[in-house]
C-alpha cells in the first residue's frame, strides 16, 4: 500500500459563472464557437501531499477554495488542470443530512442516510442503533424530522457521520453542531477519529480545534496554497493577515471581558461554567470553548495573541486572560473570592470578516445562592448585559444565559469612530 | 429477513463478481428496495388513510371513470361486444399513461430537486433517477391488480392474456427510465427541461391514442399516432388488459426497440455529464 493518502500536482478548477441563465444555453448552442461566461478560478496550482494517518486542517476565508478542494478529492468535481490521486476508501461529509425527508421519522431518516452513504444492508440496523444513540434524541426518534427543532436535526445529521468507517475522511465544516454539550460531544469524536490513524482533511473556521487536533495546517487564499505546516505557525499566518483585513475590522473590537459578578455581593456565590459561544444574527454558534477540552485552551493560551486574547492584564491583580479562562471552564468559579470581587474572563471576538456577534450564550450548572450578573467591557467601561438565575444543586440543572451584546458593541463602534476606542 | 436474504444474495453472487462486487450490487439493489419504500411512505405520509391511498387512488380513478365512460360518453369502439368495453379500453390505456408521465416528471426531476444528495451521496446519481422513476411503477402494479379485479366481475378477465402484464410493464419502464436520465441530467444544466416536460407530456396525451381508438384519429394525426413511441406500449397494455384489443408483434417489436432506444441514449447523454454534475450544483 502506497503511503501517502492524498497527492495533488498543480490542481485546479475553474468554474464557468453566467450573467442570465440563457447564456449558457446560448453557449451550448453554439458547440464551441462563442463564449457567453466568465472564468473563475476557484483553486490553482495546487500541490498537496498527504501521508496515511496524519490530520490536515484547512482553513482560509469564505470563497478561497477550501471546499473546491474537498470536491475535487471526495471525486464530485473534476478537475481543470493538474491531477491527483486519493489512496483509499473515502467518506466525504461536505454538507450534514443528506437525503434527509422532513416527512419521514428520525429512525427512517438515519436508514436512509446510510443506505445513500452506502452501507451494507446486514450493517444498517446496527449502524441506524449506533446513530440515534449518539444523537440522543430518545423518544423523538420514530417522530417525523419535520416536528424537530434545528438543533435535534443537526444532531441527527452529525450523529450520522459517526457510523462510517472510512480510510480518508473529508469533512468540510462539519464541526460542532447543536448544543454545547452535543458540540463538544462531535469534537471529541472527531479529534478521537483524527487520532485513531483515518487520514483526515477537515475545513474549519474552529481554530482550537484544528490547533489541537491538525498535524499541520494549509491555508488557501483566493485559490492558492498561502501556507502548509505546524499547526500554530500557519493559523499565526492566517490570522496576521485577518489582521490586515481593513473590511471593518479596525471598528471592532479583538477581545472583550466578561465580568461575573455575584447579584448580592456578600453571598460568595460558586459557578460552574460549562461554555462560553458567540452566537450570531441567524443564531448559529460562531465559536466556543466547552469544557473537558483541556488541551485545546493550552494550546489556545499560546496562540492567544494571534486569536485575539488578552495575555496581559491592564490592571493590577488580574491574571492572564487565558489562564482565567481555562480557570473559569469546568471549575468553581468563585467572583467574591477574586479581587474586586468579581470573575474576569477574556473573549476573543470572531475576527473579520466574520459578523459582529449578536449574542454570548454562557452555559452553566450549581449557581448558588443568588444570580450571576455578567457585564460586558468593550470600550473601557462595563456594561450589564445579562443575568442567569440560580439553579438546583443536583449537578444536572443546567441554566444557559443568552447575553445580548449587540447594544455593547454598537457603543464600541461609536468609540472607535470618535477615536476613543481603548480596551485595557 | 430482508438483510439476511440479502446476505444470502451477496453469497451466491460472490463466487461470480468477486466479494466487493456482489456486496456492492446487492447493496444498490436493497437501496433501491428501501428508498422506492420510503419515498411512497413520505408522499403519504401526512394522509390519514397513509400508504392505504396506494390502493384507493386506482379504486377510485376506475370507480370515476368506467361508469362516465360507459353511460356518459358512450363512446363507440371496433369490435366492442359488451356495454363497458369501451371504458375498460380507456383505462387499460389510461393506467400505463400514467405511470409513464409520472415516473418521467418525477424522474426529470431527481437530480435537480435532490442536489445534496448528488453533491454528497455515495450513491451513484443514476440509482437516484432509477428511485423516483419506480414508485410510479408500483402504483402501476396495484391498479393494474384492481383493473383485473373490476374486468373479472365484470366477467371480462382477460386470462392468459395477462403474462403480456409484466413484458409490457418492464418495457414501459425501461423506456421511461431512459428518457428520465436523459432528462434529469440535462436539468441539471438546463432548468427549462422541466418547465418543457408538462407541456410536451400533454401534448403527447392527445397525439397518442388514450382517450380514443386509433382507428378515430383523422389524416395527419393517424400518421403520428402511428409513429407515436408511446402508441405500441398502449396496444400492449391494451392486448393484455382490453377485452377488445389484440396482440400484434409488430408492437412488441416498435416497444422494444424505443426502449433500447431510449436507453442507449439516455445511459450515453448521462455518462457523459456526470463527471459534470459537480459543476452544475
Amino acid at each position: 500500500m502506497a503511503d501517502f493518502a492524498v497527492k495533488a500536482r498543480k490542481l485546479g478548477k475553474k468554474y464557468r459563472l453566467y450573467d442570465r441563465p440563457g447564456d449558457r444555453l446560448r453557449e451550448l448552442l453554439s458547440f464551441g464557437r462563442a463564449s457567453y461566461h466568465h472564468a473563475f478560478w476557484a483553486l490553482q496550482d495546487f500541490d498537496l501531499e498527504v501521508r496515511q494517518g496524519e490530520c490536515i486542517g484547512v482553513v482560509g476565508a469564505n470563497g478561497a477554495g477550501k471546499s473546491t478542494l474537498l470536491k475535487l478529492l471526495a471525486g464530485k468535481l473534476r478537475p481543470t488542470t493538474g491531477e491527483c490521486a486519493v489512496n483509499g476508501r473515502v467518506s466525504s461529509i461536505l454538507e450534514l443530512g443528506t437525503g434527509f425527508h422532513p416527512h419521514l421519522t428520525g429512525r427512517q431518516n438515519a436508514r436512509i442516510n446510510a443506505l445513500f452513504m452506502g452501507q451494507r444492508p446486514w450493517q444498517i440496523e446496527e449502524r441506524v442503533a449506533k446513530i440515534l444513540e449518539f444523537a440522543g434524541i430518545g423518544e423523538h426518534a420514530d417522530q417525523p424530522l419535520a416536528t424537530y427543532s434545528w438543533g435535534m436535526q443537526a444532531r441527527l445529521a452529525f450523529a450520522a457521520l459517526t457510523t462510517l468507517d472510512p480510510e480518508l475522511l473529508l469533512l468540510d465544516e462539519a464541526l460542532a453542531t447543536g448544543d454545547a454539550q452535543f458540540a463538544a460531544k462531535c469534537n471529541a469524536f472527531l479529534r478521537q477519529l483524527c487520532r485513531s490513524g483515518c487520514t483526515t482533511l477537515v475545513a474549519s473556521h474552529d481554530f482550537g480545534f484544528l490547533a489541537t487536533t491538525c498535524d499541520r495546517i494549509v491555508w488557501i487564499d483566493k485559490g492558492r496554497k498561502r501556507a502548509d505546516g505546524p499547526p500554530l505557525e500557519a493559523l499565526a499566518s492566517y490570522m496576521d493577515a485577518l489582521g490586515q483585513d481593513t473590511t471593518g475590522a479596525a471598528s471592532r473590537p479583538v477581545n472583550v471581558l466578561l465580568r461575573i459578578e455575584a447579584s448580592e455581593p456578600a453571598a460568595q456565590p460558586t459557578f460552574l461554567i460549562h461554555a462560553f459561544e458567540w452566537i450570531d444574527h441567524a443564531e448559529r454558534v460562531m465559536s466556543g470553548c466547552y469544557v473537558g477540552e483541556q488541551d485545546k485552551w493550552n494550546a489556545l493560551v499560546d496562540l492567544a495573541p494571534k486569536l485575539g486574547f488578552t495575555t496581559e492584564s491592564a490592571r493590577a491583580g488580574w491574571a492572564r486572560a487565558g489562564e482565567m479562562f481555562h480557570n473559569c471552564l469546568n471549575r468553581s468559579c468563585t467572583p467574591g473570592s477574586t479581587q474586586q470581587g468579581a470573575a474576569y474572563v477574556a473573549l476573543p471576538v470572531p475576527a473579520a470578516p466574520w459578523p459582529l456577534p449578536t449574542k454570548l450564550r454562557v452555559t452553566m450548572r450549581k449557581i448558588e445562592p443568588c444570580d450571576a450578573v455578567f457585564s460586558l467591557q468593550v470600550d473601557g467601561s462595563y456594561q450589564e448585559v445579562g443575568r442567569a438565575g440560580r439553579a438546583g444543586t443536583d449537578g444536572e440543572d443546567w441554566v444557559r444565559a443568552d447575553l445580548d451584546v449587540t447594544a455593547a458593541f454598537e457603543r464600541s463602534k461609536v468609540a472607535a469612530t470618535a477615536g476613543t476606542g481603548a480596551t485595557p | 429477513m430482508m438483510t439476511r436474504l440479502a446476505q444470502g444474495l451477496a453469497g451466491v453472487l460472490t463466487p461470480l463478481l468477486g466479494p466487493s462486487r456482489a456486496e456492492g450490487a446487492v447493496a444498490r439493489a436493497y437501496a433501491v428496495i428501501y428508498l422506492v419504500y420510503y419515498y411512497v411512505s413520505a408522499q403519504y405520509a401526512r394522509a390519514l388513510l397513509g400508504i392505504a391511498w396506494l390502493i384507493l387512488t386506482p379504486i377510485l380513478f376506475i370507480a370515476v371513470y368506467v361508469p362516465i365512460l360507459t353511460h356518459v360518453f358512450h363512446g363507440e369502439l371496433p369490435g366492442a361486444t359488451g356495454p363497458y368495453d369501451y371504458s375498460l379500453f380507456i383505462v387499460a390505456g389510461f393506467l400505463p399513461w400514467v405511470a409513464f408521465s409520472d415516473g418521467l416528471v418525477q424522474g426529470a426531476a431527481s437530480l435537480a430537486g435532490s442536489l445534496t444528495v448528488v453533491r454528497n451521496a455515495t450513491m451513484p446519481p443514476s440509482v437516484l433517477t432509477t428511485i423516483r422513476v419506480l414508485p410510479a411503477f408500483a402504483s402501476l402494479v396495484v391498479g393494474v391488480v384492481i383493473f383485473v379485479l373490476v374486468l373479472a366481475g365484470l366477467g371480462r378477465f382477460p386470462g392468459v392474456r395477462l403474462i403480456l402484464f409484466p413484458l409490457s410493464a418492464l418495457l414501459l419502464f425501461g423506456f421511461t427510465l431512459g428518457l428520465a436520465w436523459l432528462t434529469a441530467s440535462l436539468a441539471l444544466f438546463v432548468r427549462d427541461v422541466l418547465q418543457f416536460i408538462p407541456t410536451l407530456l400533454l401534448i403527447e396525451f392527445f397525439a397518442c391514442p388514450i382517450v380514443y381508438h386509433p382507428s378515430r384519429a383523422p389524416g395527419m394525426l393517424g400518421k403520428v399516432i402511428e409513429w407515436n413511441p408511446v402508441t405500441p406500449f398502449l396496444a400492449l397494455f391494451r392486448a393484455s388488459l382490453a377485452p377488445t384489443a389484440e396482440f400484434a408483434w409488430l408492437d412488441l417489436g416498435l416497444a422494444s426497440a424505443w426502449t433500447a432506444g431510449a436507453l442507449v441514449l439516455g445511459v450515453f447523454v448521462f455518462r457523459r455529464l456526470e463527471g459534470h454534475f459537480g459543476d452544475a450544483v
